[in-house]
This record gives C-alpha cells, structure tokens and sequence, in this order.
C-alpha cells in the first residue's frame, strides 16, 4: 500500500505515488539546476515538464489510475537524464571531449574556470550556516569548511596564522560570527551541508543529532563550555547594561529635542548632551535639511543597536527568530550609514554655532569694526567718537586720576613701544562765527595733538608732562584753540597720533585727553 | 572510440539541420518533432531536443506561437523565422558539399590512389 497524492502539472490532474512525486521533484530540480547557467533555462525546463504532462496523460489514456515510481523512471530515461542534456547540447561536450588532449597552452585560463568551476560544484546548493555539531568556538570555521567542501582543521589553522598579522583573523572571525547566523532546524543543516530536503534526509539529521549530542564532552570540553557558558552569560549582561543605556539616552535625546523645539529659547537650558548649545531651534529655519539629517542620523543611530540588542537578547529567550545574514548587514549598513550622516551633520551645526557665538562676541565687544572692552566701547558711542585710527591701542579709555574723581573716564591711549596710531573725533552743529576749543590733556611724551576743523584745520601739540615729586595731578594740562573761524554749519575736532595727519612722530606711550568744550567767542568778521 | 560514440557525435551534429529541415514546411510542436526524430532514429532521449529549440528560438531562427489544443493545454508550435529559412538555405548547400565529398571520397578507386 502506498499513499497516493494528486498534483497539478501544467493545469492537468493526475493521481501520482509519494515516492513517484518526490523522485519527479527531484528530476525537474536537478533539471533546472543543471541547466541554471543557461540563457532560457526556464524555458527548457518548463517545455520539458509540459512533455512529461503528456505523457503522464497517455498514460491515463491507457487506463493507468495512479502513477508510479516504475512510470516515472521509464520517462525520466525517455526524456533523458540532466548530465546528458547538457552534455549533448554544443560548448559542454566539446570542453570535456578536448580538455583532456591537449589545450595545454591555454593552462591559465582553463585552470582558472577550473577553479571557478570547482567553488562552484562545492557551493551548488549550499547555504552558509555557523554549525552547531562541530565547533571550537562559535561553528564558524566549520560551517565555512562544510559550505566550501573542505577539512575545518586547514580553516583553524590559517585563521590562527592570520590572527598573527595584527589579529585580522580574530576580527574576520568575530565579524563572522555575527554575521552568519547558525544553523538549528534540521533543514538548515541539510542546507548547510548541501543536501536535499527530503524526508530520508531530514530524519537522519534528526537521529544523527539525538547521537551526537549526547555523549559527554571530555574534561577539556566541560571546562570549554563552562567557560563559553560564563562568556556568554557576561556578554548578555553587558549587551543588556549597554541597550538600557540606549534606551535612556534615546529618551533624553526625544525629550530634549521636543524642548528644543517646543520652548524658545531653549538654548540656555542645560539638556543631555549639550543638545541646547546646539541652537537647533533657529537653524532649522535656514537649513531645515541638516537639522533634518543630523537627527534622523541621531535616533537611527541610538535605536538600531538598541533594536539589535533587543533582537539578540529576545532571540537567544527563543521568543523570536534569529535574524539572517541578509538582515543584519542591512542593519549594519544602515547604522553606519546613519553615523555618516550624523557626525558631518554635527561638525556642520557645531561650525555654524561657533560662528553664530563669535558673531555675538563681535557685537559685543567691537566699536566700528575694532575690538576693545565693553567700558570702551559704551564711553565711545556715548561720547558719538567716531574712531578714525585705531593701531596699536592698548586701550582707548581710562578712569581715574583725573582732578580727584575717579569715577570719570577719559580718551586714554596707551602703548609700551610709542606704536600707537590713534585718531578720534567728533562733530557738533554750531551757527557760523568764531569759536574756542578747551580741553584737559595729558601726554607721555612729544607727538600727540588736539586739533579743530572749522573753515581750516588747527592742530595743537599736547605738551608733555614732566613727573615731580609729590604733585598728584598726573600731568593733566588745560588748553585752548582760538579764533576758530567756522563759516559752515558744524565744527568737528578731536585728538590725534597719526603721524600722517599731525605731521609729528608720536613718542608718547600714552595720552590722554577728555572736558572738550567749544564757546562761541564771537562773530564771522565782516 | 567505439561506433556507437562516433554514431552520437554524427547524430549530433545533424540534429539542428534536421529539426529545421522538419519544420520548414510545416509547423510543429515539440511532441510531433520528437516523434518524426524517432521515427528517424536521430534521437535517443527526447530532452536533448528542448535546449535545442530554445537556443534555435532565442538565436532568431525559430519562432513560435501558442495554439489551442483539444486534448490538454495550448501548445506551442514551432516555425522558422525568415533569418532561419534564409540558415536553412545555408546549411541545404553545406550539406549537398558535404554529400558530394563523401561520395567522391567513397568512390574513389584504390588504383587512382596509387597512381597520384
């Protein structure tokens, strides 16, 4: 007795035995993996089962109920078996005719197909699997000797001979180890060895494994397991310290982006990871697609480890599947390709705040263009100075040591070398008639000049002070431009250094001057 | 080399002229051809004609169309192309060279040989 099942060839029903199917299955696989390499491989294997519908059909024609595994061997032989339709159609025949003779001079090539040609029968139909049955450490090794066709021993060696050249071996290994998954399901290990899936096969691997696993390991295994069991057991742990970790940063990192955005000016909260300094709030504004990238590449780049770990620690529970190699290299190329995304992305944003902060200092503390102390530049603006010349300056205002009150600045130039080109001056709308300037003044040393422009240009040298004992006064001077005739509608003056414009060398380290103070003394004569 | 090998190598490289020859005037589908190959003693397992149509097909000397059939599924039937008459054509004075060399080679007698 045997069991019967109906299938579907080329939309027509017939009444096959079990053992007649799967030999039939076989057939056409073999058929389509020999004829794989070929242009039109479906199509021939397709036309091929059409025939073997007929033929199956004349057989019910015949009055034959049920198909048989006898039926299907007298047609396999009719139709012919896959080496010989292979072997009998042009280029392959011809290879294997002459290849023996002679084509010694082509010895290059052919020994490269040959080699081609032998990875590949190795490979036909085999999967890459860790293996579980005979392993050292992870199955990697092994898997890889079953997947190639060749003794594990050989593989050992050499990935311990290539751990000598700066451990490429070692990190080869591990990088395997993650990448290939292992092989648990019977079917799998059929696979990783190469052969079908049949029934018989699968229940070898089943009885094979029961016998294997079983006997004991040796004192050196036991030690080994023990020692893998420990590992793994640290691993797991540190996998979950380091996903816990994850999850928290992920969660400061969304709340402190929901606070960036949400709260205005937020840059001055201090969030996790300096995410306020960050002044993603404006920026998004002028390059929306940058602050878009960098956190895109932010939460990609948290979650997918935290997924991985998940992924492991879940899969190594039994809850869910392992995932295969196709996976995690997707997950790996997608977690690097978020980190390229995000570290360009936050130099990029980092660049762009250090800019925007120096901008802010240069406000701050720059008078039209030259930078100084902030008490310069309130005295300078208040005053409306407008700074002509400004090379060399120590400092341009000073307080102190001015009639007693200490509290009062003044213009105060100074320069330890005399270098200092210094020009300020102001402007003031006046009727026309004759003036007078007055002012405080002080100086180091010869050059420094006050001077007025009315209709011409007055200048006067600062007279320098000459220290005596016990006089507290610091060398302050009063003086005076006269007889300041001013046709037009304003007169500007101020205080000077510049050699170019006084016509004296300054060797004065500092100067001072401050009380400018113009009287009207009369009327344009007539 | 026995005769049964060197019969095969001879069958093979007339298989393709043959199955031309055959749908020349009369389009076929697969099942027909293999049954005149039969017939004909060219062909000893079928498959090895199926790789042939379709690499013929795919060279662009043969073509086909899907036909109803009254027992079973459409089938298709084979024809030459215009480019596979004009092969065929082709391979007819190839073959009538080939018919008159061996013919002059069988005829000649063992004498003529000797006086050359």
């Amino acid at each position: 007795m045997k069991k019967n099942i109906t299938i579907n060839l080329c939309g027509r029903l017939f009444q096959i035995d079990e053992d007649a199917y799967e030999m039939l299955q076989k057939y056409i696989e073999s058929l389509r993996s020999s004829f794989g390499k070929q242009e039109g491989s479906d199509e021939i294997v397709n036309d091929i089962e059409a025939r073997i519908a007929e033929l199956f059909a004349e057989l019910k024609q015949q009055g034959i109920e049920a198909i048989t595994i006898e039926h299907v061997k007298d047609i396999i032989t009719r139709i012919g078996k896959p080496e010989e339709l292979t072997d009998s159609d042009g280029t392959d025949s011809e290879k294997q005719g002459e290849g023996t003779d002679g084509h010694k001079y082509e010895s290059f090539h052919s020994a490269a197909q040959d080699i081609y040609n032998n990875v590949r029968e190795r490979t036909a139909g085999k999967k890459l699997y860790r293996n579980p049955n005979d392993k050292m450490v992870a199955g990697v090794l092994s898997g890889l000797a079953a997947y190639t066709n060749t003794d594990p021993v050989w593989l050992r060696l050499l990935t311990v001979l290539l751990c000598l050249f700066y451990g490429a071996g070692l990190i080869a290994y591990i990088v395997l180890a993650i990448v290939v998954p292992e092989a648990k399901t019977p079917e799998q290990l059929l696979q990783m060895e190469g052969k079908d899936v049949t029934p018989q096969n699968l229940a070898d691997v089943v009885v094979e494994n029961k016998q294997t696993t079983q006997p004991s390991r040796g004192c050196l295994g036991t030690l080994l397991f023990v020692l893998f069991s420990i590992i793994a057991a640290i691993f797991v742990v540190i996998a979950s310290i380091v996903g816990v970790g994850l999850l928290i940063s992920l969660l400061l990192v969304i709340v402190s982006l929901v606070i960036v955005f949400t709260v205005p000016s937020a840059t001055h909260l201090s969030l996790p990871f300096d995410i306020g300094y960050l002044n993603l709030g404006e920026l998004i504004n002028i390059h929306p697609w940058i602050v878009i990238t960098f956190i895109v590449g932010v939460l990609l780049a948290l979650s997918i480890p935290l997924y991985a770990i998940g992924h492991m620690l879940f899969s190594r529970a039994g809850k869910v599947l392992p995932m295969s190699i196709g996976q995690r290299i997707l997950w790996i190329v997608l977690w690097v390709a978020s980190l390229c995304c995000l570290f360009p992305a936050l130099v990029w944003i980092q660049q762009q705040e250090t800019y925007r902060y120096n901008q802010g200092m240069n406000d701050e503390y720059s008078y039209q263009g030259v930078m100084m102390s902030h008490q310069d530049k309130h005295f300078l603006r208040r005053g409306d100075w407008n700074l002509i010349k400004a090379e060399n300056c120590d400092h341009y205002t000073y307080s102190g040591y001015y009639n007693g009150n200490h509290n009062l600045r003044f213009l105060d130039v100074y320069n330890e070398n005399c270098e200092e080109v210094f020009q300020v001056e102001r402007k003031e709308a006046v009727e026309p008639g004759v003036y007078r300037m007055d002012c405080a003044v002080r100086a180091e040393g010869p050059g420094p000049c006050i001077y007025v422009i009315g209709d011409s240009v007055m200048l006067k040298s600062i007279p320098v002070y000459e220290p005596q004992d016990g006089v507290p006064d610091m060398g302050w001077f009063n003086i005076s431009i006269d007889n300041i005739v001013v046709s037009g509608d304003s007169i500007a003056y101020g205080l000077s250094s510049d050699e170019d414009f006084t016509g004296q060398t300054c060797r004065a380290q500092w100067f001072s001057a401050t009380d400018f103070k113009i009287t009207r003394t009369g009327d344009l004569p007539k | 080399m026995n005769i049964e090998n060197a019969k095969s190598q001879m069958r093979k490289g007339m298989l393709e002229y043959c199955v031309l020859l055959l749908l020349e005037h009369r389009p076929s589908y697969a099942s027909d051809i293999i049954q005149q190959l039969k017939n004909a003693e060219l062909l000893v397992v079928e498959g090895t004609l199926y790789p042939l149509l379709t690499r013929l097909k795919n060279d662009g000397l043969l073509q086909y169309e899907w036909q109803e059939s009254t027992q079973g599924p459409p089938r298709k039937y084979y024809a030459l192309s215009p480019e596979g008459e004009q092969f065929l054509e082709g391979l007819d004075s190839a073959w009538t060279e080939l018919a008159n060399t061996i013919n002059y080679l069988k005829n000649i007698h063992p004498n003529l040989i000797e006086s050359k």
